[in-house]
């Protein structure tokens, strides 16, 4: 038997030699095929160590009783009836004066949160000022009919007017301050955590106000947010305006407060910000107006989001031990389960957002009416493409749609669809299925003022990069030891993996590995181009601007391209099946000057 | 034709069929209530567990209940896998916590081979790593008893020859202040110092980080 010292001496060995395989980036796969684990076995050793095989292995598996919505729960919610309630359409958060007003540095005494200054603050002093708290709030999913009680979520508030799940819209070179506050309580009614930062997704964001996962605050505190809403490239390659071609349209902000994104964003943490560009007279929230998308009460933002609820109290149920990804039953948009939405005899514009946690959707209408695609994850396309073959929407991409009801039938009824089976939190099978329905669209009649929109033609031009300085490989995997890995190594939250150069173009592989799982990989900051799919040039859709790329499964592989311009600071990527991510597949890097 | 690619081909042979749109038919839900003490002990099988040194505790109203804890699952004779290892990290976590563990934190390191690890055997086992009471190596005579906590902490893979590989088994640890219901989990093989991060991170009074752009960055940055 060895002794204490003797042990610490092993002990320290074991993990001198994870540290060193560390370095050496070798995998945990190689690294034990190296015999480098002469520690383990050593100890073993000590232990008369005999050739066995566990009872486990012996075991039989009911494998199909671990399908269903996660596996470890097998939850069956309580069944609701479709197109009961109309889809709610999300209030714009209202403007109001701060006090104490916004600063360069945290007002550590009025009770905001520590971050550094504010980079860029003096150019651009806030125009417009917001405050939201993040609230408890008693949430109806189910229509009255069901009988099911409402949920406790955890939702924005608008401080103004107390409005539940505000979208914030703001305009090009107009920059605002959005206060938050942590306003939630400690008890959490099963999951989540009352710490909080808030990420604004696609945001070209300075990185104190980007929400970092590490960045996070207790609650009675608040932070507030600097958004500059410039094009990337106003402070670099484009100054002072930034590259029209870089204009963003549909963003949207959400918890990412690590190892609880998932269960924070599942209870509602997440919503729109929507970016007008009428300064360049392309978006420009008018539909007499530069592209002249349909806008005003024909523009509605849509997020995806599947949910389980408890079979016994009508709750909102969510499983804490999952690792694979968690799969709803039942299908809330904008918060409500399988609504209706009236429209009229016109064109609409539909932001469709995939708010995970897991699943994956392909999109279709009912009528097998081809979608207009307009934008990639909110960016608009060089050219509208129309999708008659559905739409894949990854967790967190963001598709625009325009969709023409002209020739659509008085009363009759359309269904917004997915058709995508997935069957395991991993990713979606290969195949489609019957379909569901997620929205009932009610055809009224003719619109009360004529349709101004059009369906454009062009819209923004891609960016042109400059060639890349260098090139990067990431591998999303599964490690043997059952955590989601990105090249081998887990997150570790007072890490930064690599750094980069302020304005530098680099191009980064994206690489899934096996095709058991899908990984919808986000990068913060400026949105990338996908330059290669699986050795070729991507299919239409994945040409214009992304700041999500599924690798994986029947994905495959990716090879993106970007820069890291005008601001300096952390920032992750990470697979945002918000499960994996909080399992580890997120790693950190820095811009540096 | 790639995967891709047949995934939208399939679509149009969905598209072929007809739409039926869902029939009303839900009854009306009766809800019960369940008080959040009921929700917490659901939450996690209470089953009979032995100790270390042979006592008899629930896994619940003994280990969990009102308590911050850290559990993992591992077995003496891993050769290739990573139990020694971690455990070994964990000695590392209880050194970390500066003598909380047993005060008001407690660790449970849990067996997967209730066959082989008997009280007596993880008793010598845990000897080589901590002398901490508050660190607790459990088993069971009834492997069952093992096997359901296993699941119901999710322990498992869905691919059964995986899921029945002792080498495979999963290397993370969880991290709980159960009264709270704050669960999170950290990798096993993490630096120990994080794994204590995560835990006091999550407490409502513990430590904070620094913000990144105000912290001291020195060594803190893997060069690639
Ligand atoms: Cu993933």
């Amino acid at each position: 038997m060895p002794s204490r010292k003797q042990l610490e001496k092993l002990t320290a060995k074991y993990m001198k030699e994870i540290r060193d395989a560390d370095a050496a980036k070798l995998s945990l796969r190689e690294y034990l095929r190296e015999g480098l684990v002469g520690g383990a076995a050593g100890l073993i050793a000590l232990q008369g160590m005999r050739n066995f095989r566990p009872f486990w292995a012996h075991a039989s598996h009911d494998r199909d009783g671990l399908t269903g919505s996660s596996g470890t729960a097998n939850v069956v919610s309580p069944p609701n009836t479709p197109f009961q309630d109309p889809l709610p359409i999300l209030p714009t958060l209202s403007q109001k004066t701060l006090t104490p007003a916004p600063t360069k540095a945290a007002n550590i005494a009025a009770g905001e949160a520590a971050r550094a200054d504010h980079q860029k603050w003096d150019q651009f002093l806030p125009q417009k000022t917001y405050e939201m708290e993040e609230v408890a709030v008693s949430e109806q999913f189910y229509p009255a009919v069901n009988g099911v009680p409402p949920s406790t979520t955890w939702r924005f508030r608008d401080t103004v007017n107390g409005n539940v799940s505000p979208l914030v819209r703001a305009n090009y070179q107009e920059p605002i301050v959005v206060r938050i506050w942590n306003r939630l309580p400690a008890a959490n009614g099963g999951f989540g955590i009352n710490q909080v930062t808030t990420h604004l997704h696609n945001g070209h964001t300075a990185s104190e106000s980007d929400g970092s996962p590490v960045d996070f605050y207790d609650a009675n505190k608040f932070k507030d947010y600097h958004y500059v809403n410039m094009r990337a490239g106003f402070a670099s390659t484009h100054a002072p305006l930034g590259d029209t071609r870089e204009t963003m349209s549909t963003l949207w902000f959400h918890d990412h407060r690590f190892d609880f994104t998932a269960a924070n964003v599942y209870k509602g943490l997440a919503s729109f910000f929507l970016l007008f560009s009428a300064d360049q007279n392309q978006d420009t929230g008018n539909e007499a107006t530069g592209f002249r998308l349909p806008s005003g009460a024909y523009d509605i933002p849509m997020i995806l989001t599947d949910k389980v609820f408890d079979p016994a109290t009508g709750q909102l149920f969510f499983d804490r031990f999952n690792l694979n990804g968690i799969l709803g039953d039942k299908y809330a948009v904008n918060g409500k389960i399988q609504p209706y939405l009236n429209v009229y005899k016109r064109r609409y514009r539909f932001r469709i957002l995939n708010g995970g946690p897991s699943r994956f959707y392909q999109l279709f209408l009912s009528n097998n009416q081809a979608f207009t695609q307009i934008s990639s994850d909110g960016n608009l396309l060089p050219a509208a493409i129309s999708r008659s073959s559905g739409i894949l929407l990854g967790v967190a991409e963001r598709v625009d749609v325009i969709v023409d009801f002209t020739n659509a039938a008085t009363n009759s009824r359309i269904y917004l669809e997915n058709r995508l089976q997935q069957t395991k939190g991993e990713g979606p099978d290969s195949q489609l299925t019957t379909p569901t329905a997620l929205v009932e669209f009610r055809v009224l009649g003719n619109p009360p003022q004529a349709d101004q929109s059009l369906i454009p033609t062009t819209l923004i031009a891609n960016p042109t990069r400059p060639a890349s300085s260098k090139t990067r490989s990431f591998d999303f995997d599964k490690s043997r030891d059952g955590l989601w890995v990105i090249n081998d190594q887990i997150f570790d939250p007072n890490v930064i993996s690599f750094q980069v150069r302020q304005n530098a173009t680099e191009t980064w592989n994206i690489d899934g590995h096996s095709r058991d799982w899908s990984h919808p990989v986000h990068i913060h900051f400026e949105e990338f181009g996908i330059v290669n799919r699986n050795g070729s040039t991507p299919p239409p859709e994945e040409r214009g601007r992304k700041d999500v790329v599924s690798v994986g499964n029947f994905h495959g592989d990716a090879q993106v391209k970007m820069q890291f311009r005008d601001f300096l600071g952390h920032y992750p990527m990470h697979c945002h099946n918000t499960i994996h991510e909080d399992h580890h597949m997120m790693l950190r890097w820095e811009i540096i000057p | 034709m790639n995967r891709r690619a047949f995934v939208i081909a399939a679509g149009a042979g969905v598209m072929a069929l007809p739409f039926i749109p869902h029939l009303p038919t839900a009854p009306v839900f009766q809800a019960r209530a369940r008080t959040p003490e009921q929700r917490r002990r659901r939450a996690f099988p209470n089953v009979a567990l032995l100790t270390h040194d042979g006592r008899e505790v629930h896994f619940y109203d003994d280990l969990l209940k009102d308590k911050t804890v850290i559990y993992h699952f591992m077995y003496t004779q891993c050769r290739d896998g990573f139990c020694a290892p971690t455990v070994a990290n964990l000695a590392r976590v209880e050194k970390a916590l500066k003598g909380r563990v047993g005060r008001d934190v407690f660790m449970y390191s849990i067996t997967l081979d209730p066959k082989h690890d008997t009280p007596a055997v993880l008793k010598k086992y845990r000897a080589h790593f901590t002398r901490n009471p508050g660190w607790v190596f459990l088993t069971s005579d009834k492997p069952q008893r093992i096997e359901r906590l296993r699941r119901a902490l999710g322990y498992w893979r869905r691919d059964s020859l995986q899921d029945a590989d002792p080498a495979s088994h999963l290397g993370h640890v969880q991290l709980g202040i159960e009264p709270l219901e704050r669960w999170c989990s950290a990798p096993g093989r993490l630096r120990a110092g994080a794994i204590k991060d995560y835990l006091c991170w999550m407490e409502p009074d513990g430590e904070r980080p620094t913000p990144w752009m105000l912290a001291d960055r020195k060594d803190r940055v893997r060069t690639s």
